[in-house]
């Protein structure tokens, strides 16, 4: 049966069919034409037939990916795998996906590199008398962990580079409770935060204006944990007695 | 400093290990050591009961992880089954030799068999359409449907392949073949995928043409892929 709508549709426009990306008026022509239709079928159906068998089929697993992203694929293994990413957009797009699901679930499983820097200052202050000594405040006290504050005159705490002086005073407009005036030297003032903590929940947490000054009011007597942080990172003192 | 932990048992370490690890979810100072212990014994020494220890313990935080998986929403299965199918797949991939130092990595290695498992299920569903589609002649997608079937398949479609490949003229025309049926790329795709060697659809278009035409003459092949 010969095409109904001469001329009849040239084989690369039944494959740009086949595809979906065909024009109008070659849709239209195999709406009408039996003939053209067939020949597009038989196309869709030859193509169909080596897709089926064909796809995907030397990609390495997903799992196989997954320890290749990892590092723990052998040297042979992994140079075949870098080859093959080279030429297969669905393995380079499964592994990127890897790499952002691992990313994003990475806080999960281990302390960021901002939390080791809150949790490596905390060991200095306690495992090193170099560093506690530092954090004590001046003029030398008894060496102890933490200082009771009184209103007489700062507290001064350093680590490494950074300086923090604490004023504690007598709240005037609470009884019974103070005022913590905070200085922070040595360190960008911009974006930084002090927050106070008491037995592991947070109590209040303050913006560090632009000559390094912060305040906290209505503290009632007891140990606190003062944190400083910052873009640098973060200074812990983790133990202030008012 | 952590402590040595070679002589304790399993219900101490996995005690330990709960309560170390509510601590590190807290965000306080914690101790990975009972954990990653308890890890050792499951995968390198193949003590169940440990790894129903770390099933029991970890089975919450995988849930959240595959409920975080972009291509989970899509699969319709219930995360309870892609929970089960990590840590089947972690505890017959890590082999004896246990190639972690510490507990991260090994949770890492757990999170990353969340993905395969979830990515095993969703190239399997694309190939079951692709097939479908195709309507392969009944023996072949039979055989493709067994474990030692998809083995053979996979031989099968190295060897189809090479065999095309034989009945090409050159570079691109294999080039086009590769991109459109074992990647399932369409033109213009092809010519995203190598700009510098196809830049008009038109000309992958052609080379289609004749690349088909070629293949449909060749008697050998259609015994392959079961033309009629």
């Amino acid at each position: 049966m010969p095409c109904t709508t001469p001329p009849e549709i040239e084989t690369t426009d039944l494959l740009a069919y086949v595809d979906g990306e065909a024009s109008d008026r070659v849709v239209d022509h195999l709406r009408r034409c039996s003939y053209c239709h067939a020949r597009a079928e038989a196309i869709a159906q030859q193509e169909g037939r080596l897709t089926a068998r064909l796809y995907r089929f030397d990609c390495p697993s997903p799992h196989e990916l997954g320890e290749y992203q990892l590092g723990m694929i052998d040297t042979v293994r992994k140079a075949m795998i870098d080859e093959h990413l080279g030429r297969c957009v669905h393995c380079s797009r499964e592994l990127d996906q890897l790499t952002h699901y691992l990313d994003e679930l990475q806080p999960e499983i281990e302390i960021t590199p901002l939390q080791a820097v809150r949790s490596l200052v905390a060991q200095l202050v306690s495992g090193s008398r170099r560093a506690l000594d530092r954090l004590q405040p001046f003029p030398l006290q008894p060496a102890m962990a933490g200082v009771r504050g009184n209103a007489q005159g700062p507290l001064v705490f350093e680590a490494e580079e950074v300086q923090i002086s604490l004023t504690i005073l007598p709240d005037e407009q609470t009884p019974n409770t103070f005022r913590a005036l905070g200085l922070v030297l040595g360190a960008d003032p911009v974006g930084a935060r002090a927050q106070l903590w008491q037995a592991g929940q947070q109590l209040s947490s303050v913006a560090i204006d632009e000559l390094g000054a912060f305040e906290f009011a209505g503290l009632v007597a007891g140990v606190y944990q003062l944190v400083v942080s910052g873009q640098a990172g973060e200074v812990q003192i983790p133990r202030l007695e008012i | 400093m952590s402590p040595d932990l070679s002589d304790a048992n399993v219900s101490s370490l996995a005690r330990d290990c709960a309560a170390q690890s509510a601590r590190f979810h807290r965000g306080e100072p914690s101790d990975p050591c009972f954990c990653f212990e308890l890890f050792r014994r499951a995968l390198r020494d193949q003590d169940e009961f440990a790894w129903r220890c770390i099933y029991q313990q970890y089975a919450p935080l995988v849930t959240g992880w595959v409920k975080r998986h972009g291509s989970y929403p899509s699969s319709g299965e219930e995360p309870q089954y892609f929970v089960n199918c990590a840590f089947e797949r972690m505890w017959l991939a890590v082999t004896p030799e246990f190639p972690f130092v510490k507990l991260a990595q090994v949770l890492r290695y757990l999170q990353m068999c969340v993905h395969s498992v979830i990515l095993d299920y969703v190239r399997a569903a694309e190939h079951a359409t692709i097939r479908a589609q195709s309507e392969l002649p009944e023996t072949l997608a039979q055989r493709a449907a067994s474990v030692e079937g998809q083995v053979a398949e996979e031989m099968a479609a190295s060897d189809l392949l090479h065999a095309v490949f034989e009945r090409l003229n050159d570079d691109r025309e294999r080039a086009v073949v590769y991109a459109a049926f074992v990647l399932g790329l369409k033109p213009r795709e092809i010519c995203d995928w190598r700009p510098a060697q196809f830049t008009d659809v038109t000309e992958v278009y052609r080379i289609k043409e004749n690349v088909l035409a070629r293949l449909k003459r060749d008697e050998s092949l259609k015994l392959v892929l079961g033309h009629a």
